[in-house]
């Protein structure tokens, strides 16, 4: 599952779908989706049945799931992007800090009591994640680029509190 | 073999547990049944039920349990023979029988007469029939025993999956809990899907089997008085029978008969642990060093099922003593309460609503904000715990101190706590709730403004979870499957609060399972016995009610929906 696996899993008793209603009144409905895999124990008179063979069809119908579930999430963002217009495309070009801090001024970032920000993830294959530490010295040099990041964090900063403090009971 | 089950059953079932289903199956024969013998409730001279047959002629049984013998006839303390002439000759003292002047009496027994004994009998009728007077009917064993079997014709050639979850629910331990899921589905299957289109014999004959396959499977609780596994039973039951109430009004008025006896069977249990609570000095079962894993949920089950009592007393004006028990249970056990996930929140309410009907104090106050602090510090704690890990989101375990969803059983989190289960139930939970917009709205409902305006921000970052069915009657269902769907909802920000006044006001009705009677009470037991379907409309609806003037469903001329 790589990064999936952190995301915190919720088990959903009863229903067919999801609805999820945000603060601002926007609606977004989700279809549960089936996910199943397929396994052979092999039954070989010769080889015998041991559990480690059963272990590792167990695995086999576990890897396969959770393949189908990462496709299913990718899918799903790929779908909400579209929608939604936030979405970033390189276009083969390479990874710079000016396309960083447009995609994070683009997202919600929240902050802790502290003030630090929860920063998100960086998810990518694993030939963008070579080329990414290989333009790590290159994009954390660019000056500019991280003033504007140490601004758009405070602009964040400041959108974040404005909107906890509209937390609030009135009328 | 279901000959075998009914035959012992007869041989082991208890006076008392034998009045519902020979009340149920009297109602099969076509017997409309106006009185059952009440703890503490009016009293009828000798008369544990009260009939009217087909032809209206008046009926007064009396039941006893076991083999008879003349040894009973003439008890010196309780002559058997003095009763049967207080049932004979006493007059009917009921509002429903205002113009009857002779009733038909029926001995009914469990078991048989011994032959000295039966002779007896037959020369006490001769005697009376001599003097012109009515004479003693004399159920017996075989004929009880033909009448459950009919009334099972339907269940009986069933599958033998059926049967042998039957035998599954019946041969269990009545010291434990009651297998909630296992007995709804089973329940359930017994009811057609097409009950709207079903004749009245066949709607009668489905609650008679409902009620007469119950009275098996609650025998186990009942033998080792275990009277909330009991009640929980019954529950499930009443549950069955709500939807076939409330699925047409011809279903209306057969059902309702069948819960009028459902209702008493809780009623009496209610008292049954009213009573033990007043007789018993430890709350302990069995051996201290096991009991100390459930304890704490066990005195918080309790205390829910007591406040019940209180409240089921209140509402019908009859004194069996549960303020007393609940008093005394509070003093020595309410700091044991034990918040062991959102399923132990109905346990809370209950106490609550019956604290508030006994004492001025603000105790439900008390719960609510800590329910409410708890939930709202498990957020902080989760984000905490995204920060510790250096952003992304949290994992399971950083959640692990989390309240479980109410779905989760106490059965569940003790077989956990006691290390017997490997159930997925720290899942995380956290930032959300099933619970909390219900406790928000028992305090917007008592204006407590200022409190709350303190806590929004907490609340206002954890989504209010709600099960929505297709249709409300559905939600009387244990679990409906992928019907229906849940709503993970955030407050607005800001939320006003002339709206939450309004929502308070004028509740979600499709959230409200619907009754075919008045009267909250059978929510309340639906609450606690099924805490998961909490939601805002079934908790305002009991926040709401003032528990006063209700009637037994038998005394109540029958409602339709």
């Amino acid at each position: 599952m790589g990064f999936f696996a952190n995301i915190p899993t919720v088990p959903i008793h009863e229903g067919g779908h999801n609805r999820l209603v945000r603060e601002d009144g926007t609606v977004d409905d989700t279809s549960l989706r089936k996910i199943t895999g397929k396994t052979t124990l092999p039954n070989d008179p010769k080889m015998g049945l041991n559990i480690a063979n059963v272990l590792n069809s167990i695995d086999a119908v576990a890897k396969q799931m959770a393949q189908q579930n990462q496709i299913h999430m990718f899918k799903r963002v790929d779908e909400v992007t579209k929608e939604t217009g936030n979405r970033f495309d390189l276009k083969g070009e390479p990874m710079t800090a000016k396309v960083l801090n447009d995609m994070l001024e683009a997202m919600y970032i929240a902050f802790d009591r502290n003030g630090e920000p929860i920063l998100p993830s960086f998810v990518c294959g694993p030939e963008a994640a070579k080329n990414l530490i290989a333009r790590k010295e290159a994009i954390e040099s660019d000056v500019a680029e991280k003033r504007r990041h140490d601004d758009i964090l405070a602009k964040k900063r400041e959108e974040f509190y404005d909107r906890e403090s509209n937390r609030r009971l009135v009328g | 073999m279901i000959e075998r089950v009914i035959e012992d059953w007869l041989d082991s079932v208890s006076e008392k547990a034998f009045e519902v289903p020979f009340a149920q199956l009297l109602s099969l024969e076509g017997f409309t049944v106006v009185h059952m013998a009440r703890p503490h409730g009016p009293m009828e001279q000798g008369k544990d039920i009260l009939a009217f047959a087909k032809d209206t002629t008046p009926f007064a049984f009396q039941l006893k349990a076991g083999d008879l013998t003349l040894k009973n006839w003439r008890d010196p303390n309780q002559p058997l023979k003095g009763q049967v002439e207080d049932l004979l000759d006493l007059p009917i003292q009921h509002p429903s029988f205002q113009h009857a002047t002779e009733h038909q009496s029926v001995l009914v027994t469990t078991g048989v007469l011994d032959d000295t004994l039966r002779q007896e009998i037959d020369q006490f009728n001769e005697g009376r029939k001599a003097k012109g007077k009515s004479i003693l009917k004399v159920w017996l064993k075989g004929h009880i025993q033909q009448q459950i079997l009919s009334s099972l014709s339907a269940f009986i050639p069933s599958k033998l999956p059926n049967f042998r979850d039957f035998l599954q629910l019946l041969l269990v331990d009545g010291t434990g809990v009651p297998d909630k899921e296992k007995l709804s589905m089973f329940l359930r299957e017994r009811r057609p899907l097409k009950i709207k289109k079903a004749s009245d014999n066949a709607i009668r004959a489905t609650c008679a089997e409902l009620v007469i396959l119950s009275t098996h499977l609650v025998a186990p609780y009942q033998s080792v008085d275990n009277f909330i596994s009991e009640i929980e039973v019954w529950t499930m039951v009443a549950s069955q029978l709500m939807i076939i109430a409330c699925s047409s009004k011809k279903s209306s008025q057969i059902a309702v008969d069948s819960l009028a006896l459902i209702e008493i069977a809780i009623w009496k249990a209610l008292q049954g642990l009213s009573q033990e609570i007043l007789e018993r000095e430890s709350y302990i079962e069995g051996n201290p060093w096991a009991d100390a894993c459930v304890y704490q949920a066990r005195i918080t089950h309790v205390a829910g099922f007591l406040g019940a009592a209180v409240l089921w007393e209140r509402l019908f004006g009859e004194e069996v003593n549960a303020v007393g028990a609940l008093k005394k249970f509070c003093d020595n056990n309410q700091k044991q309460m034990f918040l062991w996930g959102e399923g132990a929140v109905p346990s809370f309410l209950a106490l609550g609503w019956a604290l508030d009907t006994i004492s001025p104090g603000l105790d439900m106050e008390l719960f609510l904000f800590r329910i409410i602090g708890h939930i709202i510090s498990q957020f902080n704690k989760n984000v905490s715990a995204e920060k510790e890990k250096g952003g992304g989101a949290a994992s399971a375990s950083s959640t692990v101190s989390v309240l479980s969803d109410p779905y989760i059983t106490i059965t569940q989190i003790l077989n956990r706590g006691i290390g017997g289960s490997a159930s997925p139930i720290e899942s995380s939970n956290a930032g959300q709730s099933y619970v909390l917009e219900s406790l928000v709205k028992i305090l917007v409902n008592r204006l407590f403004r200022v409190h709350l305006t303190s806590l929004w921000g907490g609340i206002a970052q954890t989504a209010f979870e709600t099960y929505y069915p297709t249709s409300n009657v559905s939600l009387w269902n244990w679990n409906n499957g992928k019907e229906g769907s849940i709503e993970s909802r955030y407050t607005p920000s800001p939320t006003s609060w002339m709206k939450l006044l309004e929502e308070t006001r004028h509740p979600n009705m499709e959230l409200l399972p619907p009754l075919p009677f008045q009267g909250p009470h059978f929510l309340l037991m639906m609450l606690l016995s099924m805490p998961h379907r909490i939601n805002p409309s079934i908790v305002l609806a009991l926040e709401q009610s003032d528990w006063c003037g209700g009637k037994f469903l038998l005394n109540s001329p029958k409602c339709s929906i």
